[in-house]
């Protein structure tokens, strides 16, 4: 009994200057937040109380609905992210001569800035810019990647992907660093060929891992990319690219509809949270595994 | 085939996948640097080639117009002050969350995880009036806290999982030895986690050097800001000087690229280790 | 949920009730601060100046506000000059943080704002100028009507305007007279400007350097064309919402610009192309004849002067589709401003820096060392070299002028023109698509009272 006591008089002492600054700086603001959302609020003046008027108007609104198909279109390619981060890190598990090299190159994309990766894209994909040109080497006809409402999302994402990749790569290295090497010979000796191999021992043995990237990536994916955006297409060309992060800062800041942006970040918050919630599930793993 | 055979046409196919993988994620840095090194005029008439006059005069330009000097001390103050915060607040709660029993702990560590999915843009207003009360704007300590509360859910998870793993007969047997929980943290958790928190610290360091918005909003005061800003500073209304541009988005790059460069074994022995174990 | 929901919905009501206390509270003078001096105070004063382009290296104008920075404190030594220089690109999201807080100690004094919609947005933040500005300065410079309430200048204004911002069309003499056409006599018919730009195609050029990546381009080519269908009580009424954006006097103009593009005037990629720089350079490389550009700042006269030699530059209105009394106008606005916030404790002092940055010295540097056009016309017209900023300050003088539609507009109705303006250019809807849902989008602004 005394134990369990001193156990939690010690747990609070090490837990509160975390939960302090989690209240004070994210949990009140959020708060103040959520209470917006129930009003009409330019961001100057004093907010004027309507209610669910702004989750009403949500509901109806155009754009909510294309930026939140193109945020769930991005949910569905996680897996690719995941996929490419593997495969890579299965690769370089090999460690074939150089592989440091390599394994430090796809690490790179991640220690550069938001702003500096869409900078950078935003000039390499122009039409006449040299992935074009790259490509057309390759027989591939030159395209308008970020001004083609059809190539825009894809395009995006590929950035994106090319920012994080070595982010996954490094985390399934580690993973597989743990797999004990008993696992492979064995599979290799039943005779399991490259992609069976894969799937009944590799995917498996990685199953933690491969959880805590893709929830990870799922949050990541609804709460900040803005700055991609931002810099590369603005959510455009029209609502092609429109996510739901970047109609917030829309919203709450260019039309000064700061109620109306709290709403739809609260919208944002359940909405992420619940899908965290049916991917945990999905992927069923125990409560101390995480 | 023989085996060796077989064995040397899987390294060839493997190394050319891995080097085109590597040749997309050094080429957009190398233009960014070949764009850097040319003069405007020259830039209108060759976008993509190499430069025919290379320069270092951007270098110098962005230098002086984003007052790197200056800004440089801020950021290195302002993002270790938060790598060093961080370790402790998360090291702290870890082992709480780790290690010691209480009600409602499982909650708890899901609420603090729970924190990452609030949208930054709608907390911003509310945000900057708490710390106008709190009387932490224009102060680097202001912006030091903030960083660290964002840094909290990962850090916390990251720790949490990794300090899970130590053996449980350990830490038995320094209790036995009368040690307190502080000294158990101190003398078990932290030599053992060290990869953790040298991967944790590292990856801190990252964002919060490159973090632009947050830093903008607090630190008003030129003499205060961090580099970022300064270089943000270089693109005007209306953008017009790319390769000036470049050149300073470069000079922002630099140290990160140096911390990862010389970290880079540490970060890819403890990204995750705690998600392994 | 739903039990978090119940108990959030009373906290969240007290949270509200509380948080909208917050603004006024941080506007009143606190306990320890100082009551508001009520003498002309004799101690020093320092004012702090909040505007984006104290810190842009690439132009002229940082200089020039330094200059007057200097100056200004030389003549006043009771008043400092804290000028703080902020990005660009976040500049109202860290203004409207600011301005939530309104808070004396830490706020700025005096701020930089776009003419337009920009400052009446703003204006719960700012403090009415009628009590300072005089007859004398009502005379001199131009713009008030971008500036006071109702965009009447009768009204009480909100900020000062320091410069002139317009859109003209931009010609490459030398191209044109490569494809056989009179660089004297630019083609101001609608016909003969699509046939020229044919003929630049033909000869390996694009007709016109276009950049729609921002959007901002489809906003332009509505606000240069629209004095064609337009009268100026229009513009009130599709602001009322008397006239609908579905009007075929906007229609017209909406399938002009859907014709340009069928017609293959626009140089390739126009959606992922950034106006500045890139349309801008397009145009100085000399890769396409025509260029909607600004008359301050950049892409414009100066600019393209310095790299073209101003010889090879031309300067026209938009090409008359539909003739009318005001088929030759141009559209100005959209320049900056310089306004007092509400919580300054110095209004005064800061009017007197307003009002020594838009004097008539400075006001002429302004056009001379910076190149772009002040909002104070005593200028002299001889000083021009460059022939198209004079024919372009002589249109000013003889105001062939009008206000961009864009400016009067709320900015919800005028980002969802811009982006229905780019899903149009790339296909995926039509004129009149577009414009209806424009319409939504103003019905829906108007129910929101903005």
């Amino acid at each position: 009994m005394r134990a369990r006591r001193s156990a939690s008089l010690h747990a609070a002492l090490f837990l509160a200057p975390a939960i302090l600054l989690l209240l004070v700086f994210r949990v009140i603001p959020a708060i103040s937040a959520l209470g917006h959302a129930l009003t009409d609020w330019n961001g100057v003046g004093p907010p004027q109380y309507v209610g669910l008027e702004n989750f009403r108007a949500l509901l109806h609104d155009p754009v909510f609905r294309q930026a939140l198909r193109n945020n769930l279109l991005l949910v569905l390619s996680v897996p690719l992210w995941i996929a490419v981060s593997l495969v890579l890190a299965l690769l370089l598990h090999h460690e074939i001569p150089g592989w440091r090299f390599f394994r430090g190159s796809f690490f790179l994309p991640s220690v550069l800035s938001p702003v500096i990766v869409g900078t950078l894209f935003t000039a390499l994909l122009r039409v006449d810019g040299p992935v074009n040109r790259g490509l057309g080497l390759a027989g591939v006809p030159e395209q308008d990647w970020l001004g083609n409402p059809a190539t825009a999302l894809p395009t995006l994402v590929l950035v994106i992907l090319w920012s994080v990749f070595g982010l996954g790569v490094i985390v399934f290295l580690a993973g597989l660093a743990a797999v004990p090497q008993e696992l492979f010979d064995a599979a290799r000796v039943d005779g399991a060929t490259g992609f069976a191999h894969l799937w009944y021992v590799v995917i498996p043995a990685l199953r933690y891992v491969i959880e805590f990237w893709s929830v990870n990536l799922v949050v990541w994916s609804f709460t900040s990319l803005f700055a991609f955006i931002y810099v590369m297409t603005a959510g455009g060309p029209g609502y092609a690219t429109m996510l739901v992060e970047y109609q917030i800062y829309e919203q709450a800041f260019k039309f000064n509809r700061m109620g109306y942006g709290c709403a739809l970040a609260t919208a944002l918050l359940l909405l992420v949270f619940g899908l965290v919630l049916l991917q945990v599930r999905l992927m069923a793993t125990d409560e101390d595994g995480a | 085939m023989s085996p060796r055979a077989k064995k040397a046409v899987r390294t060839v196919a493997v190394t050319t996948v891995l080097a085109a993988v590597a040749v997309t994620t050094i080429y957009p840095l190398l233009y960014m640097i070949t764009t850097a090194l040319k003069d405007r005029k020259e830039h209108l008439f060759n976008r993509y080639g190499l430069p025919h006059h290379p320069t270092l005069a951007n270098f110098a330009n962005a230098w002086t117009y984003a007052e790197v000097g200056r800004h440089l001390w801020n950021s290195v103050i302002v993002s270790v002050a938060g790598v060093a915060l961080s370790w402790v607040v998360c090291s702290l709660a870890a082992y709480a969350f780790s290690h010691l029993r209480f009600a409602g702990r499982r909650a708890l560590f899901l609420g603090v995880l729970g924190t990452m999915m609030i949208a930054p843009q709608v907390i911003l207003i509310p945000l900057y009036q708490l710390l106008i009360r709190l009387d932490l704007v224009n102060k680097h300590i202001g912006l030091v806290l903030v960083y660290v509360a964002l840094a909290v859910p990962f850090g916390t998870y990251l720790l949490t999982s990794y300090f899970r793993s130590v053996p449980g007969s350990l830490v038995e047997a320094a209790q036995v030895d009368g040690a307190s929980h502080l000294q158990i943290l101190w003398r078990v958790m932290v030599p053992i986690g060290r990869p953790a928190l040298v991967t944790l610290g590292i990856f801190n360091f990252l964002w919060m050097w490159n973090e632009l918005l947050l830093s903008l909003l607090i630190l008003q005061d030129k003499h205060l800001r961090t580099l970022m800003v300064g270089v943000a500073n270089l693109r005007g209304e209306y953008t017009t000087n790319i390769p000036l541009l470049s050149a300073g988005l470069f000079l922002a790059a630099v140290p990160v690229l140096l911390v990862f460069l010389l970290f880079q074994s540490h970060l890819t022995k403890g990204m995750t280790m705690g998600a392994v174990k | 949920m739903a039990r978090t929901a119940r108990t959030l919905a009373p906290l969240a009501t007290l949270v509200l009730a509380l948080s909208g206390c917050a603004p006024r509270q941080a506007a009143a003078p606190g306990p320890a601060g100082a009551p508001r001096p009520t003498a002309t105070p004799k101690a020093q004063v320092t004012l702090t100046v909040w505007d984006w382009h104290a810190a842009d290296p690439s132009k002229g104008i940082g200089l020039w506000l330094a200059d007057i920075d200097r100056a200004f404190q030389a003549a006043h030594p009771g008043i400092r000059i804290n000028h703080v220089a902020q990005s660009h690109t976040e500049y109202y999201e860290i203004l409207k943080t600011a301005a939530a807080a309104a808070d004396p100690q830490r706020g700025p004094d005096v701020v930089m704002l776009h003419e337009g919609s920009r400052v009446l947005d703003q204006r719960q933040s700012l403090a009415p100028l009628d009590k300072y500005v005089t007859p004398e300065l009502r005379r001199k410079i131009a713009g008030w009507e971008l500036v006071s309430d109702d965009y009447d200048a009768a009204k009480t204004p909100w900020a000062v305007p320091i410069a002139v911002q317009g859109l003209v069309w931009y010609y490459n003499r030398g191209l044109l007279r490569q494809v056989g056409l009179d660089p004297e006599h630019p083609p101001t018919k609608w016909a003969d400007f699509l046939a020229a730009c044919d003929a630049l195609r033909k000869a390996g050029k694009a007709g016109i350097a276009i950049g729609e990546k921002e959007g901002f381009w489809a906003d332009w080519f509505l606000n240069s064309a629209y004095f064609q269908t337009c009268s100026a009580q229009d513009r009130p009424r599709l602001r009322a919402g008397g006239m609908k954006w579905t009007d075929p006097k906007l229609l017209s103009v909406m399938e002009r610009l859907q014709e340009l593009s069928d017609r293959q005037c626009f140089r390739k990629g126009a959606l992922s192309t950034p106006l500045f720089p890139d349309a801008g350079e397009v145009f100085m490389r000399g890769d396409a004849g025509f260029f909607l550009g600004l008359i301050s700042d950049v892409a414009h006269w100066k600019e393209f002067g310095d790299m073209m030699g101003p010889e090879n530059v031309g300067v026209m209105t938009c090409p008359v589709f539909q003739d009318g009394p005001d088929a030759g106008k141009f559209p100005v606005g959209g320049a900056f401003t310089y306004a007092i916030t509400k919580w300054s404790l110095h209004p005064d002092e800061a009017f007197q820096y307003i009002a020594f940055v838009a004097n008539d010295e400075n006001a002429r540097t302004f056009l001379t060392n910076v190149g772009s056009f002040p909002a104070n016309q005593t200028y002299d017209h001889s000083l021009i070299a460059d022939p198209n900023a004079r024919q372009i300050a002589q249109w000013l003088s003889e105001k062939r002028t009008g206000p961009q539609l864009g400016d009067m507009l709320p900015t919800a109705v005028g980002e969802a023109f811009r982006r229905e303006a780019q899903s149009m250019l790339a296909g995926t809807t039509t004129p009149s698509g577009a414009l209806e849902a424009v319409e939504k989008a103003a019905q829906e602004s108007r129910r929101r009272g903005e």
